[in-house]
């Protein structure tokens, strides 16, 4: 996706931060105030990284030949017409249910039509196996009304541009871009390396930004014009982000600080779309091929985080809605699920159906959408009001990613059907239209 | 039909030029010569009926690995760590990452664990039906002794024993990469494969046991299938076995025993030649034939 | 009939207006200068010299004599080891073994990391450097390791040598190249019960371009998802045979190098020779190449060099590593060019990379013509330069290095910079971004910035003839100074392959006196304009 060219917001934007501002700076300066568009919704995406099994959660198969549960004395659990997994070693889970499950909708039966971890995130995150694709978060991170330096930010996880780059921030593993940002990368450096002063920088900057949009005014349409260009809107945005420094260096590298510190970006209006990585117990990630019992204190260190999580989005007032909950949809997802019974290691397989969860803005909780048939495949449903369809007599499809996506963009105020095509219908069952 | 119409039909506009098609620049018919550059290389044999010979005494001097044995060594070398290394008792084992020492100097590192499995049902004449299993839970460790020697574990092992009273019987692994330079015989060595054993012993102690599998000890690697060692139908050698032998340059030898009480049969090279005649010692597989485990 | 078929004939007679032929598209060619910056960046990961940039300035006739010395430039074999990262993505961050399980320390992870990772790219290097024919990547019986690296594997180092050496394996591992080295399958893992299917996967998408993976996984709901109906759907459900009857020959041939524990760094240091011959028994197939029965590791390793697609694969690689983009069907006639000058050389990489360098495709810089928006967005008129190409860049100008705790920021992600100025880092991203983003320009103006002071405090010191850079003034030249204006040209024409116009000269000039005034100091003024030519888009663009 092309970005949009040099708009009229971001002139105004660069008007307002004082000549001669370099990176080097560090507060003295009043960032300027940046709510959110009204009405744009925000989102925040978690992927735990591996491949989650959903018999631990979302698949309430009690009754499966096929799939083997939890052996925890797992049982099932319902609120209202929400249902899940409920396991004595894994409390986090009831507690989050219990509590928040009047935000939450769980999605059923995704099928993903691989098995692969790299193709699988790639699928999930862009709704297609493309390897030109460019994911929903950058997708909807463009599409902002407003010119945001950081339109999606990659605190950690994957991300898929296709040439395209712009807008699209990765913080680092151990928040490298705000030492960047702010000059301390320098510190600890083999040898020792040092900076000019903030005014010197100040000075260079001024020139090296004339230069770059001399050459981005003067190059030839093509793939020079879109690297000059691409780089003097570069150098406008370090401009812009380095107001934000002090929400650009989460805490700490564990997931809860990570996701607080994307909490705080979308808060600030800084980003409209993060994505964390969830790396379940001892940061081992979640493909688990043996000993699957080590689901259960991953998925309890995740749900502790999604309660801590939504206790925040709850509590602080948002920009236009109630509450930042109502403003920023949270999507939790893995690329794939398991095999639903065991192997000889104690362990599950790589499984091409695996199932979602929905939170905050815009999202019908308290219920589940879709269903695993017996043999563990999605099962069609009527993507307008999530009636099951088994034998697909009615029109219903087998949930894809390339709906999810879709569903995403609907719910960004974008019309998915330029991404998708007329044939993704959004899955509005999910949505609370 | 009228003139008219047919003129129209056959002055039709010509059908614009096809656009060129893409230049197709691959070529999966090869039909270029370069494929002479990598002829393949038929190898032959460069062992003879002694050195085939050689080579098995070699892979089983040291003794068949068990799981008995690794257990064994692990069970002791965990008695001289602690409450801070290698720490509290996580599955009868311990997970380190990096490295600890213990006060007795004795270093841990990895992940270890043991799974007990206890199935049994006792009956009134004290024997018991069922079975009781120890399965590693992982093993990925190694643990250093003060004077330098270590054991090194990368894989598994599995002991499960049944059904004592009416004999007892049994059925055993250990795969993987297993070596302990403070030890003898195979461990010594380092032994890697995936040895599976299952067997089983009559009320008069007479014990039978299959083998298959794969080990590489000494630096020779040896294929196992149907291995059978009997202690009352034949004392002297295998009821079966057929065993494939690899030279360094990556092809194997086939040997195989005939059926009965036998310790030489004929070897085969993979082009189906003959070799000659080669024989086995079965005294390493006698010594472990009977691989219960559990205390009774 | 006759005489109304001759009728037809007649009034269809005449020729009928042609259409109307699109204009062509023209590539016009980088300048002598740009484009041997160009070649020198791609193929030495270093700037021209002064020398070879007035060469090609009096004489363009040059530019392929320089070429060819570039292929045989000490720094051509390191640069192939990054173009190699770019598309096998061995160098990751992280494997299943770590650096304590071999008793190294937190500070020895960075060099771990990138031995093991390095071991397949610099084999590949190795050959291509030497000119070998191109097939021994794939049956030599040696590997490449450094001392580091010999500690850690079962490896026969050369005695006495230093640094990167030919060495052989001592478990018996088949000859097989990069098959048969741990670097690879650390890279690309197989739990024990995928049998290899993941590594096979591997295999055919680095060397013969087939990437199965892009093909959908259908499910038949009707089957019973059990352990048997999965491994028996593989043999006989035709959804699943579309792919695993080539698959599982393959994975028959890969048993020796299967861990019994994919987490231990005890088995996966080591080549299993008593597992080769489970692969057929366990998968219930003979272990073949497309069909073709191959005498395991090293038989395979023999058939995917005699197969035609390994040729068109490795000039694929090239091309996109060189082209810095995707190739595509307009680049055919390049392609065959490439594969065709290797074909007839005995398989020598560099004549596929001197037919590529050569061609208009690869040398343009501009769009003239027929020029369609599919033109515009393809055609490589210009490249930027990511983490790796910086950091070999900076380090040949001035030994420039920027570490902490022992890695190279420029070539790490956990706490490095890699990924996030557009570099390859095998996991998150597998192709190097060719647009600038916001990171991207942040970590170049850094390196930028730091390393020109370092220059400027060296260079100003340093005795005569020791310089970097500034090797015509020193810390007491003034603007007044006819050094100072030529200086600032040599940077210029040194740093950007460009020709200063007197304006931008001026432009500089002004700079310096600006950066003086703030600070008062000569060197900070020299290391301002330095670093604002090195953050300039035409150094950062090439």
């Amino acid at each position: 996706m092309n970005r949009r060219p040099l708009s009229a917001s971001r002139r105004d934007l660069l008007r307002l931060l004082p000549a001669g501002l370099g990176v080097g700076l560090l507060g003295g300066l009043a960032r300027p105030s940046r709510a959110a568009a009204e009405g744009e919704r925000r989102f925040l995406f978690i992927f735990a990284d591996g491949g989650w099994d959903p018999a631990f959660v979302f698949h309430t198969a009690f009754d499966s030949p096929y799939v083997d549960m939890p052996p925890d004395g797992a049982e099932l659990a319902e609120v209202g017409d929400l249902r899940w997994v409920s396991g004595p070693t894994r409390p986090n889970v009831d507690a989050f249910f219990t509590r928040f499950g009047d935000r939450a909708a769980i999605l059923n039966g995704v099928e993903v039509r691989s098995i692969a971890h790299e193709r699988c995130r790639r699928i999930l995150l862009t709704g297609s196996s493309d390897p030109d694709s460019t994911d929903i978060p950058s997708q909807i991170g463009a599409a902002s009304a407003q010119r945001l330096p950081l339109s999606h930010v990659v605190i950690s996880g994957p991300a898929f541009q296709n040439a395209t780059s712009e807008g699209v921030v990765r913080i680092g593993q151990r928040g490298q871009l705000a030492g960047l940002l702010s000059g301390s990368c320098v510190e600890g450096s083999e040898p020792i390396h040092t900076l000019p002063s903030p005014s010197l920088v100040a000075l260079e900057d001024a020139y090296v930004r004339a230069r770059a949009q001399s050459l981005a005014q003067s190059a030839q349409a093509g793939v020079s014009a879109r690297i000059h260009q691409g780089y003097a809107d570069a150098l406008a945005d370090i401009e812009a982000a380095a107001a934000y420094q002090d929400v650009l260096n989460p805490s700490g590298s564990d997931s809860l600080s990570q996701l607080l510190g994307a909490v705080d970006l979308l808060e600030a209006g800084v980003a409209r779309c993060a994505i964390v990585a969830d790396l379940g117990l001892f940061n081992g990630r979640w493909d688990h091929h043996s000993e699957i019992t080590r689901q259960t204190p991953s998925f309890q260190g995740l749900f502790g985080n999604l309660s801590t999580l939504m206790e925040r989005l709850t509590t602080t007032p948002g920009t236009w809605g109630p509450t930042l909950a109502d403003e920023i949809t949270v999507v939790v997802f893995s690329e794939m699920g398991r095999y639903p019974s065991l192997n000889q290691s104690m362990g599950k397989d790589h499984w091409m159906t695996t199932s979602m969860l929905f939170l905050g803005g815009g999202i019908r909780g308290g219920q589940v959408v879709g269903a695993y048939s017996e043999t563990v495949a999605g099962t069609p449903l009527i993507p307008e009001t999530g009636e099951l369809d088994p034998d697909g007599s009615r029109g219903g499809q087998v949930p894809q990613p390339s709906q999810v996506g879709a569903t995403l963009m609907h719910l960004a105020g974008m019309d998915p059907a330029e991404a998708f095509g007329a044939d993704t219908p959004p899955l509005l069952a999910l949505l609370d239209e | 039909m009228p003139t008219a119409l047919l003129l129209l039909l056959a002055c039709a506009e010509p059908p614009a030029p096809a656009a060129a098609a893409p230049v197709d620049w691959t070529d999966p018919t090869a039909d270029d010569d370069w494929t002479g550059l990598v002829p393949s290389t038929p190898i032959a044999p460069t062992w003879g009926i002694a050195e085939i010979e050689a080579q098995f005494d070699l892979a089983f001097d040291g003794g068949l690995p068990t799981p008995h044995e690794a257990l064994a060594t692990y069970l002791e070398l965990l008695t001289h760590g602690d409450a801070d290394c290698p720490g509290s008792d996580f599955n009868q084992g311990f997970a380190v990452f990096g490295l600890c020492t213990s006060a007795e100097g004795y270093s841990y590192s990895g992940a270890a664990g043991l799974l007990t499995t206890d199935e049994r049902t006792y009956l009134d004449d004290g024997s018991w039906t069922g079975y009781y299993s120890t399965f590693s839970a992982p093993a990925d460790y190694f643990i250093i002794r003060p004077d330098g020697t270590r054991l090194s574990a990368g894989g598994t092992f599995n002991l499960n024993d049944g059904n004592r009273g009416s004999g007892a019987e049994w059925r055993s692994s250990i795969t993987g990469t297993w070596q302990d330079s403070g030890h003898d015989g195979w461990l010594k060595e380092g032994y890697s494969g995936t040895l599976f054993y299952d067997g089983s012993r009559d009320v008069e102690g007479n014990a039978v046991q299959n083998v298959r599998g794969t080990i590489t000890v000494n630096g020779v690697s040896v294929a196992m299938e149907s291995v059978r060692v009997d202690a009352t139908q034949c004392r002297t050698g295998f009821v079966s076995g057929t065993f494939y032998l690899r030279q360094p340059d990556t092809s194997w030898f086939t040997l195989i025993l005939p059926t009965g009480c036998s310790t030489c049969g004929t070897v085969t090279w993979e082009d189906g030649s003959t070799i000659g005649e080669a024989c086995l010692d079965p005294r390493p597989f006698f010594s472990v034939i009977d691989l219960t485990s559990t205390p009774e | 009939m006759k005489p109304l078929l001759l009728t037809l004939l007649l009034a269809c007679g005449g020729e009928s207006p042609p259409a109307a032929a699109p204009a062509p598209l023209v590539r016009e060619p980088l300048d002598p200068p740009r484009l041997l910056r160009r070649m020198s960046l791609d193929l030495r990961g270093a700037l021209p010299s002064i020398d070879e940039l007035d060469a090609v300035e009096a004489d363009p006739s040059q530019l392929g004599a320089l070429r060819d010395a570039m292929l045989d430039d000490p720094r051509f074999e390191e640069r192939m080891v990054v173009l190699y990262q770019e598309r096998w993505r061995t160098q990751t961050d992280e494997y299943r073994g770590m650096y304590y399980d071999f008793g190294l320390e937190m500070t020895d992870e960075y060099e771990f990391l990138r031995a093991i990772g390095g071991e397949p790219l610099r084999l590949a290097a190795r050959v291509v450097a030497s000119d070998r024919p191109y097939s021994d990547i794939l049956t030599v019986d040696w590997t490449m390791a450094n001392p580091l690296l010999a500690s850690l594997f079962p490896i026969d180092y050369p005695d006495g040598a230093t640094g990167w050496q030919e060495a052989r394996y001592t478990d018996g591992r088949p000859a097989a190249g990069v098959l048969s080295t741990n670097g690879l399958w650390w890279r690309y893992v197989s739990p024990i019960f995928n049998y290899n299917r993941a590594r096979t996967a591997a295999i055919l998408d680095l060397f013969v371009c087939q990437d199965i993976l892009t093909r959908p996984v259908l499910l038949d709901t009707a089957l019973a998802p059990t352990a048997a109906g999965a491994e028996e759907a593989i043999r006989s459900q035709d959804v699943c045979l579309s792919c695993h009857a080539t698959v599982e020959p393959i994975s028959a041939t890969l048993f020796g190098f299967l861990p019994e524990d994919d987490f231990s760094a005890l088995e996966m240091t080591r080549y299993h020779p008593e597992r080769e011959r489970a692969g057929e028994s366990t998968l219930g197939v003979q272990a073949a190449w497309y069909g073709q029965p191959v005498d395991g590791l090293a038989g395979l390793g023999q058939a995917i060099a005699r197969d035609g697609r390994f040729v068109d694969c490795a000039v694929e690689t090239a091309a996109q590593g060189l082209l810095r983009r995707d190739v595509a069907a307009e680049d055919g006639p390049l392609l065959r060019e490439a594969r065709e000058a290797m074909v007839q050389s005995d398989l020598s990489m560099k004549a596929a990379l001197r037919a590529i360098t050569d061609s208009p495709i690869y040398q343009v810089g501009a769009l003239s013509g027929g020029v369609t928006a599919a033109d515009a967005a393809r055609e490589s008129t210009a490249r930027i330069l990511v983490a790796t190409q910086l950091r070999s860049v900076y380090a040949d100008l001035s030994g420039y290095s920027w570490r902490r705790f022992g890695a190279d920021l420029l070539d790490s992600d956990s706490g490095g910079y890699r990924v996030m100025a557009n570099g390859v880092d095998g996991e998150s991203l597998s192709d190097p971004l060719q647009a600038p983003g916001l990171t991207w320009a942040l970590v170049a103006g850094r390196v930028a910035q730091t390393a020109a002071r370092d220059i400027a405090l060296h260079d100003l010191a340093a005795p005569a003839g020791e310089a970097f850079l500034l090797d015509q003034v020193d810390a007491g030249s003034t603007p007044a100074d006819p050094a100072f204006r030529e200086q600032i040209a040599a940077l210029h024409w040194r740093l950007l392959a460009k020709r200063p116009s007197e304006a931008t000269i001026d432009a500089l000039a002004a700079l310096w006196n600006e950066a003086y005034g703030l600070s008062n100091n000569p060197t900070e003024a020299w290391a301002t304009v330095l670093s604002a030519l090195l953050r300039d888009p035409a150094f950062l663009a090439y």
